[in-house]
């Protein structure tokens, strides 16, 4: 599990839940999560290196150079991004009653 | 004779315009690309070395795509934040890892792609130089030629030979100029390919 969840890290494992089968490119990631691939790939780096994520080698580019590399969730990493995002709008789900002070009488 | 040769001057700088445009276009596209792939370069020297060839390979294909993609902008500032990705990726800090001497074969790639990449060749500047003066040269050639014939100073006749002369001349100088500046370019983009493959090879072995 990553150290740190960060605002960031939140948005690339929400942008992967969307559709937990798809294969994405980095840069469908960056237009997915508007983060900058400054932020982005040491993030996927870490999600990899957790096992979260899959690195696989892509398609060749049309003009014959190195082929891309493909991100996805793996079994572990989709249920694991899912509990941490459903723990974080849980924390940050605003309460609908304030609880009562201790030793106040009920009106 | 008049309207003709100033329908003919019209339709001339319109085409030589274009081409000129075209053409500056291009180089503006080829500098730019070239700058985020040296970014790239310069980026991977601060990965770790199990990383960086494969990281390396990915963030030039991601370039490609975004440059075969019309994008770009996008692509340099793709580009721009790769070396900060680099050195966050890379722990720790690259610069105590060289010090330390744990990546001999990042120093020999590092050394070859930056001086197989970093400065433009002569070929390129020279094509900078007949483009810039090809422009302005176009423009004073052609104020002068239209103004001398509308004040009646010069025969028509001759300042339409003056101008086709002057301009196919400055057209094929500027094609020359051209093609050895993307020549130079290619050879310099093979260099950089095989300073990585050489780089590669080391930190296999």
């Amino acid at each position: 599990m990553p150290e740190r969840i960060t605002t960031q890290l939140l948005k690339v494992l929400e942008a992967l839940l969307a559709d937990p089968q798809r294969e994405w490119y980095g840069l469908e990631l960056m237009d997915a999560t508007k983060l900058t691939s400054g932020t982005l790939y040491p993030i996927l780096h870490r999600l990899v290196q957790d096992g979260w994520l899959a690195r696989q080698g892509g398609q060749q580019s049309d003009k014959g150079g190195p082929g891309r590399r493909l991100y996805v969730l793996t079994g572990i990493g989709e249920q694991a991004a899912a509990r941490v995002v459903e723990e974080r709008r849980r924390a940050k789900r605003p309460a609908t009653r304030r609880p009562p002070r201790p030793g106040a009488q009920p009106a | 004779m008049t309207a003709l040769l100033l329908v003919f001057t019209a339709l001339l700088v319109t085409a030589l315009t274009g081409l000129a445009k075209t053409i500056l276009t291009g180089e503006i596209r080829g500098t730019l690309s070239d700058r985020c792939h040296r970014r790239v370069d310069r980026a991977a020297r601060l990965l770790p070395p199990d990383l960086a060839d494969d990281l390396t390979v990915e963030w030039h294909a991601e370039l490609t795509a975004l440059e075969d993609a019309d994008r770009l902008v996008s692509a340099c500032r793709f580009a721009r934040t790769l070396p900060r990705a680099a050195a966050h990726i890379g722990d720790p800090p690259p610069l105590r890892a060289r010090l330390k001497g744990s990546a001999p074969a990042r120093w020999v790639s590092g050394g070859i792609a930056a001086l197989s990449s970093r400065s433009q060749s002569l070929e390129e500047h020279v094509f900078r130089v007949t483009l810039a003066m090809f422009v302005v040269g176009l423009g004073l050639t052609t104020t002068s030629i239209v103004g001398f014939t509308l004040s009646g100073r010069i025969n028509p006749a001759l300042a339409l030979g003056i101008s086709f002369g002057v301009l196919s001349t400055a057209f094929f100088v500027l094609r020359a100029s051209l093609r050895s500046s993307r020549d130079s370019r290619r050879r310099r983009r093979a260099a950089a390919d095989a300073a990585r493959d050489l780089a590669g090879r080391i930190g296999h072995r």
